[in-house]
């Protein structure tokens, strides 16, 4: 449907403020741009429709839908339609930068593998099990779990403890050290599986969490001239939000969530991407007004209508004319 | 009513086509006027237009894969 605008120039009934305010505005915050302006429905327009989209498709995808990696094959191309919609996808350049930083001591590949930071200490809750040694059975243990990297630069050991209870009721007080498995601090999914002491009904597949971090730890016990090891932990403490959220997804953990979620997984995809590309036309509108007009301008079909009837009428008029000489 | 959209297009997922293409018809038209009955009158027709020619696909695509 075409029409009869003047698209140079903007409605001066549109009040545009500041445009380009409005424009930084309306990118960093779908629809913030219109508010500013007072531009009150479409605002609400922009806001709902382009955040809902885009967090609907975060939805979809388990929220790991949104994240900047940028190595080898790979890429996430996609991320440059989600940043369209600004601040709510900017989070991922941010955890790309705080991925690629060094971690804490804690770090990586469920090694601790600096030497450097000295003094780090991890105190978080511990939810996991316990197996000790000379025994079969595997019971639960939950508990405030401590762990401090000791040692100089050349040297280093990590000790701790764990102070909870056995089965929910027998209170326990263990000494630990290594060998220490630690999840990363940064990380977006993590394989949390029990390595050591898994049961048969555990299941056979991986279990993936975001919000969880994987701690293994040996339980030492100081004898008169030696320190035994009589135990091993083995469990998961919390990963906080900021932790996991728009963090890049290792290959692993990508894979996985194609397996549990399929096509929706490439469906979540196009709502942020198309969420992003609405966002331009918004930011568009900020800045320059309406594309077609204010909207009280006439249709083609409406002009037509009109045009015909004026030639209608002027063909009438000699006609009259002629009948009335 | 993000479960109940889900659950829904858990189903089948050409079902997500009326959201998208209520979101796109919005958003587009709001982009082209300023007054909310010409941009909800536009988005309407915009709606019907995307939804009616990807009713025309599905049944052209039905048709040609009927009986295989």
């Amino acid at each position: 449907m075409g029409l009869l605008i003047d698209k140079s120039m903007t409605d001066p009934r549109v009040k545009l403020k500041n445009p380009v305010v409005a424009a930084v505005l309306g990118y960093l915050i779908p629809g913030a741009g219109h508010w500013y302006q007072g531009r009150y429905f479409k605002a609400a327009i922009y806001t709902v429709c382009i955040l809902g989209t885009f967090f609907y498709g975060m939805h979809l995808g388990n929220w790991k839908t949104v994240y900047y990696k940028w190595t080898g094959r790979s890429k996430t191309i996609g991320f440059f339609a989600q940043i369209g919609v600004g601040l709510p996808a900017m989070g991922a350049l941010i955890q790309h930068k705080r991925y690629d930083a060094p971690q804490d001591p804690f770090h990586a590949n469920h090694r601790i593998e600096k030497e450097s930071s000295l003094g780090e200490k991890l105190e978080a809750p511990f939810k996991g099990r316990v197996r000790f040694a000379g025994e079969d059975a595997v019971r639960d243990i939950e508990g405030q779990l401590t762990l401090v990297q000791d040692g100089g630069e050349m040297s280093w050991e990590v000790n701790g403890s764990l102070k909870g209870t056995i089965d929910g009721k027998e209170p326990i007080e263990l000494e630990l050290g290594d060998p220490v498995e630690v999840g990363p601090q940064i990380f977006a999914s993590e394989n949390i599986s029990f390595q050591y002491l898994r049961l048969e009904e555990d299941p056979v597949q991986d279990q993936f969490a975001s919000d969880r971090r994987y701690v293994m730890c040996h339980v030492h016990e100081k004898g008169e001239a030696h320190e035994y090891e009589v135990a091993i932990i083995e469990g998961t403490v919390p990963r906080a939000f900021w932790d996991y959220y728009q963090v890049p997804i290792e290959d692993d953990a990508e894979q996985h969530l194609n397996r549990i979620l399929g096509k929706q997984m490439e469906l979540a995809l196009v709502f942020t991407w198309i969420a992003g590309l609405l966002n331009l036309l918004a930011v568009w509108d900020a800045y320059e007004g309406p594309a077609y007009g204010y909207g009280d301008e006439p249709t083609e079909e409406e002009a037509k209508k009109k045009q015909s009837e004026s030639h209608a009428s002027k063909t009438k008029e000699p006609e009259a004319a002629a009948a009335e000489a | 009513m993000m479960a109940s959209l889900t659950l829904l297009a858990a189903s089948n997922f050409t079902w997500y086509v009326f959201p998208l293409a209520f979101v796109i018809s919005l958003v587009y038209s709001a982009s082209r006027y300023e007054l909310p009955e010409r941009i909800i009158r536009r988005a309407t027709r915009l709606f019907i237009t995307i939804v009616g020619f990807m009713a025309i696909v599905f049944a052209v695509l039905l048709a040609l894969s009927f009986k295989l």
